[in-house]
């Protein structure tokens, strides 16, 4: 797990924080590895607006994917070593898979922003 | 992820007892060390047992009731037809034709797949389209071109068989005869269709003789330069993935399930490779006619090139005594023990 906004992102959320007396916390991202072809987490409960960063760790390609009303997105093929960002942007429920081995499986909570 | 056993069996695969480097296809060093076994029969161990959904927990009834389902050909529209006549358990739960024959014997598009270890797998059909085996169960049944039997036909006719109504209140106590209980008990039975132990696993198990050196030649590069295990992965030889392969033809497989996916096009399941000697002729359409053929294939690395080409299917310049090892090998995985036995029916 790792915070990730550009510079100027991050300024602008301090700023607010200073204002606020707490306020919004910053979205954040979350490093997914694909490793012995499975993810590395189950479940993962984040909020609105933080990104889900798909790594490929394994030797084989990937092809993350999601059809979950809300969180619609597909990766397409990832080669070991590749990573890409998703960013969830609603709350709800989303079931992230890969399409070559569907026996990887991640479930997504998003909960709104604070 | 490879072996140290691969690596050790690599490397000491050419030099002869004069310590020269030799030519050509290399030699197991020897046996694996108590380690090495260790770290493959755990790479390679079968789970204890089949998994099974909450609400269909397995009994001796549900078994007895879904494989004397499975064989009885009431089932089909024809009356002639049943699971088994496809699914034939004396050819490895398969037909042994390049494509099924359905209804009326009109031929099927794809071959037909084994029901060995599917209890196991992810996803069932070829394209994947059912993910439980009480999902798929029905399908081939209602199906115009496969057993063309319709659902609201079948439920009346087997309840007009006045010994179906005791296998059901054993199996499925107050649910009765209805195309749930029908899809059940054909799962739990075909969760039973588990492959038996095979010479690769006496070897596995230690008996250094179970199977040939070439087999294990064979063994070192199914897991290594041929690249097998890439995707015939684990104790049933399948990590139940999809990819285009390179087999030539228009059937879209599992990208016309998901629509969009591009590495989908053209994608089918991958088989296991338990008992595969017994299942020819090979791939979802039977155009491979032979184990060697099949090898021939990846070895091109595809015999189509398409967008959708897994990435994981490379030209792998293998020699022919290295093709003849891998066939080998996979020979050593034909199970060894007795049939299921076929039931008798309800009258």
């Amino acid at each position: 797990m790792k915070r990730s906004l550009p510079g100027g992102a991050a300024v602008r959320l301090l700023v607010l924080a200073a204002l606020a007396g707490g306020g919004p916390a910053q979205a954040e991202d979350f490093v997914i590895l694909q490793k012995d072809k499975q993810f590395s987490e189950e479940r993962i409960v984040i909020r609105a607006g933080d990104r889900l960063v798909f790594r490929n760790e394994d030797s084989v390609s990937h092809n993350v994917f999601s059809r979950s009303p809300g969180a619609q997105f597909e990766v397409k093929v990832q080669l070991p070593g590749q990573q890409t960002p998703i960013s969830f942007a609603r709350p709800g429920e989303a079931e992230v898979r890969c399409a070559i081995h569907p026996n990887m499986k991640l479930r997504v909570t998003v909960e709104p922003k604070e | 992820m490879r072996s140290r056993f691969f690596w050790t069996i690599a490397a000491g695969l050419a030099l002869t007892p004069a310590g020269v480097l030799a030519a050509g296809p290399w030699l197991p060093a020897g046996p694996p060390s108590q380690s090495e076994r260790a770290e493959l029969r755990a790479r390679y161990a079968r789970p204890e047992q089949v998994p099974h959904p909450d609400d269909n927990t397995p009994s001796a009834a549900r078994e007895n009731l879904g494989r004397t389902l499975f064989f009885d050909p009431r089932l089909s529209g024809s009356g002639i037809m049943s699971c088994g006549t496809c699914h034939n358990p004396g050819l490895s739960w398969s037909d042994g034709l390049d494509r099924g024959v359905g209804h009326g014997s009109k031929r099927l598009a794809r071959r037909t797949p084994t029901i060995l270890n599917a209890g196991f797998a992810e996803a069932l059909f070829w394209d994947g389209r059912a993910s439980s085996l009480e999902e798929q169960a029905l399908g081939p049944i209602s199906s115009p071109d496969e057993m063309n039997m319709p659902l609201e036909q079948l439920i009346p006719k087997l309840k007009a068989v006045p010994g179906y109504a005791p296998l059901f209140e054993a199996a499925y106590p107050g649910e009765g005869i209805s195309a749930p209980t029908v899809a059940k008990a054909l799962a739990s039975f075909q969760r039973t269709v588990v492959s038996a132990r095979a010479p690769f696993d006496r070897w596995l198990a230690g008996e250094e003789r179970a199977i040939s050196d070439s087999a294990k030649r064979g063994f070192a590069l199914f897991e290594g330069k041929a690249r097998c295990a890439t995707c015939h992965a684990g104790w049933r030889f399948t990590d139940d993935s999809f990819h285009d392969i390179g087999v030539p033809g228009e059937d879209r497989g599992r990208g016309a399930v998901l629509e969009g996916i591009a590495v989908l096009e053209f994608a089918f399941k991958t088989p296991t490779l338990r008992d595969v000697e017994r299942r020819a002729p090979y791939m979802h359409d039977g155009s491979e006619k032979t184990l060697a053929e099949v090898i021939e294939l990846y070895d091109l690395g595809g015999r189509v090139r398409r967008p959708s080409l897994s990435a994981e299917i490379v030209p792998l310049e293998l020699t022919p005594k290295e093709k003849e090892d891998l066939v080998a090998f996979m020979n050593t995985l034909t199970g060894e023990e007795p049939l299921a036995s076929i039931p008798r029916l309800p009258r």
